[in-house]
This record gives C-alpha cells, structure tokens and sequence, in this order.
C-alpha cells in the first residue's frame, strides 16, 4: 500500500488507520480538508480538484520522507482528492503515528502546510452565482512562515522601494494591483516573474497549451523535465515558489468572445502576450468595450513592437494603424519563421516595465505612441500613435460594439466573396445590402434598408454609398457582384464583399432567419 | 521627384532583403510609394494592410509626402 494516493471518489478511512497501526504508537494524529461553502467572500456550492498525478505522487512522497526525518515518528500517510467533491466531502486526509503526542501533531501540522504549498493540485471553485473560476491550491505557502526562517515580505523589495517613484506607497499600489496576463508563451513567461517579483499581488494567467520541448529555448521559467505538462499550472508554481505573497490564478480555457469579458472583469490591467491576431484584435476591443488597459507586445524574428491600448487616453488603437489583420497565413508566428529567445525575453520585459509604470503612475507610457525596436540593428523607434478619425473602433463613428473573433462568424477580410451561411445573424443584421440586379430581375424578399443600384450604371469611383458598415454586394448569381467587389477593392475599399450565390443564397438565409 | 528615407519593418524588411534605404520616387503619397515597391520587390501583404508612419508619427496612407520624409511601413506581426 503506496504511503500517498490520489483518489478520484469518496475513500474509507479503515483501511488507511489499520496500515498505520503501531504498537510502539502512543499517538495517532490525523487531519482533514472539507469542502466549505464559502472563499474570498464568495459562496461555493462544489469543487473540481485537478493534478498532474505523477508530479504530485512523487512530491508527497517526498514530504513525507521529509516529515519522518525532521520528526520522531513512526509513520505518515495521506490521500488527496481529486475530481468533483461536494460541500462537506472529504479533499485530504492526513494520518501519523508516534510514540508521543507532540511529535505526532507537529509532523501532521508539516505535511498539510507542505502539502497545500507543493502539490500541483488546482481547484475550480463552482459559485453559487453560477459562475466557477481555476484557483491555485499553493498560494500563500504558510509553511514558509512557520518553518523556514521566517520571511518579511518588504525585505523582498527593499531595493526597489528605494527609488523615489515607489517608496511604501508605491508598493502598496503594486500589492493591490490585479494584472492578467494572456499567453504564457515567450512574452508571459518573461513579463510573469517580472511582476510576481516586483511584488503585484494578484497575478492571472491564460494558457491552456502544455509545455513543448520547443518553447524552452525562449519560455526561461519552464524546465526540460515538465515537457507535456499544463503550462499555466507550471507557470504558477514558479511564480508562488519565486514570491509566496503574490496570489496566482490560473484561466485553463482559450480566451474568446465568450468568456473574455467574465475574465478580465476581475483584473485592473492586461498583458496581451498571445502569439496570433485572432486574441490580438480581441484584446484591443476589449480595451475600448470593456475599458479595461492592454499593453500588448508583437514579434517578428529579431525585432517587435510594443503599445498600450488604453481607452481612456487620446492614443489610437491596433485598429488605427491596422483596421483588419491581414490574410490568414501572410504573416508568419514565432513557430512559422522562427525567433531568437532573448527577443521575447526583451519584450516580455518591456512589458512587465509599462505595467509597473501605469500600476506607479509613472511618465513616459506608451498610451498614445508605439516602441519598435529591432535588435539587428539596435534601432528603437518610438512613434506617435495618434486616434484615426475613421478608426472602427475608437474613432468618431464606430462600428465595431460586441467583442467578437475577427476570423471567424465576420465576413472573412481577406477574402472578397462571403458564403453567408458561414456568418452570424448579427454580422449579418448589421450588414448594408447593395442589390446589382437589373429592375426587371429583381424578384423576391432582400433584407430590409437594401440599396439597389444596378450594375449597368454601377461606378466603382462614385458608387453611391460612403465607406462605413460591412457591405455586401449581391446579384442574381455571384458574378456581377463579384465584379464590382473587385473594383471597390482595388480602389481602396476595405469592408465590401460580393455574395457568394447571390440572390438564391440570400434568400435561404432569409428564410431560414424568418424560420 | 523627391527624396525619401525608408524604413522597413518585420516581414517588409525581410522581403526587401534591408531595414533602410534612401530612394528618389515621384509617389505623392505613402500608398502610391508602398505599390511602387511591391511592384519592384514583389512584396506580399496588400497595401490595406500595411500601417504607415512619417516623421515618427502613424499618418494615414493617403497622406502628402514631403522631400526628406522618413517613411516607416510596419506589416502587421503577432508573435509571441
């Protein structure tokens, strides 16, 4: 019978006390974990408990070799939960012997305090509210304060609070602070023990990827030995061993549309460190819809940008100098072409710098202007980045509301046909239908507020309609609106798509709607 | 015709093969200018693509360009 084990269901304790039965034991001491129905002021109505088993076998066991070390006991054993657990059901269980009571207790107390701070084992928390969150079961390891030697937390900022622009109250600031970093890939795995060090209390972490042998060449706070393990929970572990005062919690799932804004609502500033436009451009919206600060970081092989989108200051947005990302596939990731380490190393850093100057108040943040910097050349430029008029989501006249995937339910940018019957009713509710179509062919329904504008007399300089909405061009089959779709574009259009199947196609659609 | 000092960035510097250049072109503007050299050195991404910055601040690419501009074209880059 193996000293620890994970159980995945409720356990009995009989065959667990029986194994520890001692005749020299004058003392058997044993402890407990429930499940309580409430944390950080929220009520909990159950638990998932999630593990890297081996890791986690391994750990305790080597807890409690430690534990019958430092103590004079007989024997320790411990079980963990893991899975769903109810209100009131058993998640650790922890059982010693020893001749004498003291030792007993004070092994039993060591174990748990070890085994809450070591153990990579994550809960999700289900609230009463509906709602469920990933918390780190290691934060704020009390065995630290009551074994080691005991640790101060300002002794870990001295030297920073020296500067005149922190000082205590500065350090209070980053102590309140709540940042989110999304993407625990080259640029988090920088900018993350950069903030935990720096003492920002509250730290989250989007990362649902596990680590690959390729991310340890740039991604510095991973080891050769977790590669196939969840990076996120690998990050967190990292960052409450460099500072257990800093609360760490964990977002497993993608960011998306869907839960972009119940995640970020409950942190004051994000870090963009993902490597692809879709989360990008999902993130800059975010900043204006949700009013929420990004500091975003981009790379490119030896070089990368650096900005932060801040809907409360005049500066643009990643919209204002690049309306659409460009077509899927044009732009090559660190994984297509390739990128030193040290470059995401840099900019993770750059980074963790802007959120500690905006945490501290200081000057010369990138609200309004863009950091290029190109480490072949060593060239940095920093270049005003000023509100576009025309800009679709912070400018005079937006048309950009609802936080959505840029690549997917829109109109595909890049491409200059639409299907319909890929995109979603708001996309297509919030469209401008131009109908192509002769008088004489126009037969039935359109959606409404459609402007008919017949392709014999069609002017792609003088079309008849202002830049604006996602338009959509259609016929009767596909081709004439294709035609005038290519004109606009190749005249500087943007937002205009011919509709593929024209006419036919739009009527399934309608009806389908009406349906 | 006039002077012009170009700066590349990214994907735009690794298609024209140099991070900066001086050229003399007769192109009013940064778009004119950006389908002038993606015609010369083939470059790939569409001029509705590529964001544009005179004289250290992002301008539009419709914008009149002036004798001894610096004109920096930025592709757009995700990596991370």
């Amino acid at each position: 019978m193996a000293r620890f084990t994970m159980e995945a269901a409720p356990f009995d304790l009989a065959p667990l006390e029986s194994a520890l039965r001692d005749h020299r034991a004058g003392a058997y001491a044993t402890f407990e974990g429930w499940v309580r129905d409430h944390n950080d002021g929220r009520k909990v109505s159950r638990l998932d408990y999630e593990a890297f088993e081996p890791l986690a076998v391994a750990e305790a066991e080597r807890i409690l070799d430690e534990a019958q070390a430092k103590f004079a006991i007989h024997a320790a054993r411990a079980v963990h939960r893991v899975g769903t657990l109810q209100l009131g059901d058993r998640a650790v269980w922890i059982g010693v012997v020893a001749s004498h009571r003291d030792e007993a207790f004070r092994a039993c107390r060591y174990i748990i305090d070890e085994i809450k701070a070591r153990l990579p084992v994550w809960k999700k928390e289900h609230y009463v509210s509906g709602d469920a969150i990933w918390v780190n079961c290691q934060h704020a390891a009390p065995s630290q304060q009551v074994y080691a030697p005991k640790l101060d937390e300002a002794q870990l900022y001295a030297r920073q609070i020296r500067l005149p622009e922190i000082g205590e109250a500065g350090q209070a600031k980053l102590k309140a602070a709540r940042v989110l970093i999304v993407g625990m890939g080259g640029l988090g795995s920088a900018a993350a023990p950069s903030l935990a060090a720096a003492g920002v209390g509250t730290i989250g972490l989007v990362e649902q990827d596990t680590l690959d042998a390729s991310n340890l060449h740039r991604q510095l706070i991973y080891d050769a030995a977790d590669v196939g393990k969840p990076k996120a929970q690998l990050a967190a572990l990292r960052l409450t061993s460099l500072n257990p005062f800093v609360s760490v919690r964990v977002h497993s799932d993608r960011l998306g549309p869907a839960n972009c804004a119940a995640i970020v609502a409950d942190y004051d500033l994000v870090l963009d460190c993902t490597d692809n436009f879709t989360t990008k451009y999902l993130l800059n919206d975010a900043a204006h819809l949700l009013g929420v600060p990004v500091i975003q970081a981009s790379l490119y092989q030896y070089e990368g940008q650096l900005l932060t989108i801040d809907a409360a200051s005049d500066g643009g947005c990643l919209r204002c100098v690049h309306p659409a990302p460009p077509p899927a596939g044009a732009v090559g990731n660190c994984a297509e072409v390739g990128v030193l380490g040290v470059v995401p190393q840099l900019f993770g850093g750059l980074q963790a710098t802007e959120a500690l100057k905006r945490i501290l108040g200081m000057s010369g943040q990138l609200t309004d202007a863009t950091l290029l910097f190109d480490l072949n050349s060593y060239e940095t430029q920093r270049l005003k980045r000023p509100r576009r008029a025309d800009c679709a989501l912070c400018g005079e006249h937006p048309t950009i509301s609802v936080l959505a995937d840029v690549t997917q339910g829109q109109a595909p940018l890049n491409e200059i046909e639409v299907e319909l019957a890929d995109l979603e009713a708001a996309t297509l509710r919030g469209a401008r239908w131009i109908d192509l179509r002769e008088p004489a062919e126009r037969t039935g329904a359109v959606p409404p507020g459609t402007i008919s504008h017949p392709f014999g007399t069609f002017d792609a300089d003088a079309p008849g309609f202002e830049p604006g909405p996602q338009t959509f061009l259609f016929c009767a089959a596909g081709r004439r609106s294709l035609r005038a779709t290519q004109k606009l574009r190749a005249r500087g259009w943007r937002n205009v798509w011919s509709v593929r199947g024209g006419a036919d196609a739009l009527r399934a659609i309608l009806t389908e709607t009406a349906e | 015709m006039q002077a012009i000092q170009l700066r590349y960035f990214a994907l735009l510097r690794e298609e024209r093969g140099l991070g900066a250049e001086v050229i003399e072109t007769a192109a009013r503007t940064p778009r004119d200018l950006y389908q002038e050299l993606a015609g010369r050195h083939g470059f790939s991404l569409p001029a509705d693509r590529i964001g544009v910055a005179i004289n250290e601040s992002f301008a539009a690419m419709d914008r009149e360009l002036a004798a001894n501009d610096v004109v920096v074209f930025i592709p757009p880059v995700a990596g991370g």
